[in-house]
């Protein structure tokens, strides 16, 4: 009797496991978000499914095309936070000892002059679930998240063929040392 | 699927502001591809055409000047298209303006609501039901980019 009762417990938990698709922004920097001084920016997967479909759709015997649709396919969702008027620093230092408190690994880092600019990745089973980016300088802040199932040649692949926010930035990065991983 | 009545978060959000004579209210129902055509939308492709006739009703809702009355309308329609199970297909919003789009629906989209609030308290209501294929919509919105 105890074992079925387990059971729907369980298959809850799986259930709950299994829509837990929060982004590092809704996890830990939600408060950020009603903040008046900050800009959203949120893209859904659906919203993506859609992007990568009308991509396939129309890619008729162009197999790059086709290839591009399906991994856009694969981005489950964007979400983006930025200000021009906060102190973009300190901004930085806090969110980077959040998220190394919670097992993002760096990426790639990139520092000059007074700019900041870091990508952290969050991994499970080899894949990269989730790819952020932080960027400050002086007053600006940019954090986005990108959730989704990839490689590391997903990534690259992104990075060179789209202008997927924050992808711009990766690339040029990667560029420098290239293979990032 | 066919189209479900109205979302109630905008029809409370009507009702509320029906007697306003500073509200505006459109609604098009019927055959869309004859408003497409009046407004010269070029709808000669099939896609276009069949996405123009999965519109079933569309309607438009401008609320009245009112900065902060708008910023707590935009609020509560938020959490209401969300209690109803709306689901956010993307959304933008830099201080004061903003622009939401609610879908219904997982293969087929079958509701669609639009909120555009502008930076002078300005708040816009599109709703849009009818059943839309997602892939059908993508090669609508592809043939629209390519006109």
């Amino acid at each position: 009797m105890k074992k079925l009762l387990f059971v729907p417990f369980l298959l809850l938990a799986i259930f709950f496991q299994a829509s837990a698709q929060d982004d590092a922004i809704q996890k830990f920097f939600s408060k950020y978000m009603d903040d008046d001084r900050f800009s959203r920016v949120y893209i859904s997967p659906k919203m993506m499914q859609m992007a990568g479909g009308f991509l396939k759709s129309n890619a008729g015997t162009d197999k790059e095309a086709e290839e591009l649709g399906t991994l856009i396919s694969k981005v489950k969702g964007i979400r983006i936070l930025s200000s021009e008027e906060v102190d973009g620093k300190s901004l930085y230092g806090q969110v980077m000892s959040t998220l190394t408190k919670n097992k993002f690994e760096d990426l790639m880092d990139v520092q000059d002059k007074g700019s900041s600019l870091k990508f952290m990745v969050r991994e499970e089973g080899g894949l990269v679930k989730e790819l952020l980016m932080i960027s400050a300088d002086g007053k600006d802040f940019t954090l986005l998240s990108m959730l989704g199932s990839f490689t590391y040649a997903d990534l690259n692949m992104l990075a060179d063929k789209t202008d997927i926010p924050g992808m711009q930035q990766y690339g040029k990065g990667s560029k420098g040392s290239k293979g990032a991983k | 699927m066919t189209a479900q009545a109205q979302s109630k978060s905008v029809k409370a959000m009507y009702e509320k502001y029906k007697s306003n004579d500073d509200f505006f209210h459109l609604e098009l129902g019927g055959n869309f591809m004859n408003f497409a055509q009046g407004f010269k939308i070029d709808i000669d492709e099939n896609d276009m055409a069949t996405v123009a006739k999965s519109i079933e009703k569309l309607n438009f809702f401008n609320l009245p000047d009112n900065s902060d009355q708008n910023k707590m309308e935009y609020k509560a329609l938020l959490k209401g298209l969300e209690k109803e199970r709306y689901e956010l297909l993307m959304e933008t919003t830099d201080k004061k303006s903003g622009i939401s789009i609610f879908s219904k629906g997982s293969t087929k989209i079958s509701d669609l609501v639009v909120l555009v609030s502008g930076d002078e308290g300005d708040l816009m209501v599109f709703e849009m039901k009818g059943s839309f294929d997602q892939e059908l919509v993508a090669k609508a919105v592809n043939y629209k980019s390519k006109n």
